[in-house]
């Protein structure tokens, strides 16, 4: 009797010790999540330390050319991510970080910012604006970019740029058959794509053009055809001919596609976080993470999920943190926290385990914007 | 002689926590400072041996003290019911 009463008691404490660890990992994240001045600011400050440094390819070890590029990009696409919604909630801060913004922009479009999508095209993006070949990864994460940079900032030395771009990629969509376009040649993705839907909301609000016609009949596309009826989460790839999915439903891409959509339709962006909570979220004594396949799909890591742990993505659980505080989700957003605080070690406002990628991702995902911002109930 | 037996475990299972948590601080503050990062992230493993160093440092220190700190708490839950039952025990006995 008092044996099994022991081993209960050990049993229950343990249990609660775990409880504790993740609320105490979780405790940087009230301030986080309530969009404290402060709380952002540090991560803005430990950001800078990348924006500032001349970064290469070198700086990443993917084990590809083609990827390492690819990190490269998006730490400083993040990056801008980052200052531009801390300085849209925070209005002090937006002379401060409208230089930082245009500071990243100067290097996602130099030379070497580009050079990853140049080597896979075989041409170059910005020269290639206004021809028939589309580069929607290159010129879509960076027309979200250069759109807020410019709603922070109107008078930005990249609004031009944004402006050519976005009016390249509309006239592409408006001609595209299966509603997306080719992220390197023979390849289609629509996360890609959803990050041009997010700038031309971004961007109209920014400029007060009007798109809606087209974004609407994009999205009522990805809506119904990129979807998986079953998860409701959405293809990692399709077939750039017929549109056809040639790769299982995600979390990776399904959640960043519904980080990059709230900017545009908040309602779409809710509704896969509905079906990637349904699918995908779990929570273990307090640490939540996030399935990169759904439940009876067996599947590998790879260079957009991550490592997969147990079935649990890395890429995945990180991009759940945006669309918790998007959609006001306060528990998934504690939970998810205390994982990646657990696991990433924040000193300061970087990372242990961060480096310039994760580093950015966070700052960007942690101070992602409610939907309420964009006027959504 | 039990009670100072019992109370000097729980110390040093306290200290055996507070000094994993000052570790932990430093190494995560080292892999900060030596850019340990590309050791989870990167797919290929590429990645100085340096930095998979203290990465594995960090990591291992911050497992253990999870561990060590989920451990005391059973440990002293256990040792607790025990008492009770010497107590309860003892107070039979008297009787």
């Amino acid at each position: 009797m008092q044996r099994t009463l022991q081993f209960i008691a050990a049993g229950v404490a343990s249990l609660i010790a775990l409880r504790v660890l993740a609320f105490g990992y979780a405790q940087p994240a009230e301030d986080l999540y309530d969009g404290d001045r402060a709380a952002q600011a540090e991560l803005a400050r430990g950001m800078r330390r990348w924006v500032e440094r001349d970064l290469g390819r070198d700086d990443f070890a993917t084990g590809s050319d083609r990827f390492d590029g690819e990190w490269l990009f998006a730490t400083r696409m993040m990056a801008v991510l980052g200052y531009a919604q801390t300085a849209i909630e925070h209005p002090s801060l937006r002379a401060e970080h409208a230089v930082l913004i245009d500071a990243a922009i100067d290097d996602l479009v130099s030379e070497s910012g580009r050079a990853f999508d140049r080597e896979a095209w075989g041409s170059d993006p910005i020269s290639d604006l206004s021809t028939d070949r589309a580069h929607v990864a290159y010129l879509g994460y960076l027309a979200l970019a250069a759109s807020l940079a410019r709603l922070v900032d109107p008078d930005t030395r990249h609004a031009a740029l944004e402006q050519r771009i976005v009016d390249h990629l509309s006239a592409h969509f408006e001609k595209s058959e299966i509603g997306l376009l080719e992220t390197y040649p023979g390849e289609a993705y629509p996360i890609d794509n959803t990050s041009f839907f997010g700038a031309l909301a971004v961007h109209d609000r920014a400029t007060g053009e009007d798109h809606s016609e087209l974004l609407a009949s994009l999205l009522e596309r990805l809506r119904h055809r990129y979807r998986d009826p079953r998860t409701g989460l959405l293809y990692q790839a399709v077939d750039p001919d017929d549109g056809s999915p040639i790769d299982v439903p995600r979390g990776s891409g399904t959640a960043l596609g519904a980080y990059f959509l709230s900017f545009a339709d908040p309602a779409l962006s809710r509704s896969l976080y509905d079906s990637i909570q349904e699918q995908l979220v779990i929570q273990t004594f307090g640490f939540g993470t996030t399935r990169e396949y759904p439940r009876r799909v067996d599947g590998q890591g790879d260079i957009d999920s991550g490592p997969v742990l147990l079935g649990q993505g890395v890429s995945a659980t990180g991009f759940t943190l945006a669309l918790a505080r998007i959609h006001g989700d306060r528990e998934t957003y504690l939970a998810t926290y205390a994982t990646a605080s657990f696991f990433g070690g924040p000193v300061d406002g970087n990372y242990a385990l961060g480096g310039p990628i994760g580093d950015a991702l966070l700052f960007a995902l942690s101070t992602a914007l409610p939907a309420r911002t964009w006027g959504a109930s | 002689m039990g009670r100072v037996v019992r109370l000097r475990t729980g110390l040093i299972r306290a200290g055996l926590c507070v000094l994993l948590y000052f570790a932990d601080q430093v190494f995560a503050s080292l892999a900060v400072e030596t850019h340990a990062a590309g050791t989870l992230l990167s797919p290929s493993g590429a990645v100085p041996l340096q930095a998979l160093v203290v990465a594995g440092l960090f990591l291992g220190c911050r497992l253990l003290l999870a561990l060590v700190f989920c451990g005391a708490a059973a440990f002293t839950a256990s040792d607790l019911v025990r008492v009770l039952f010497r107590g309860r025990a003892g107070a039979l006995a008297k009787r």
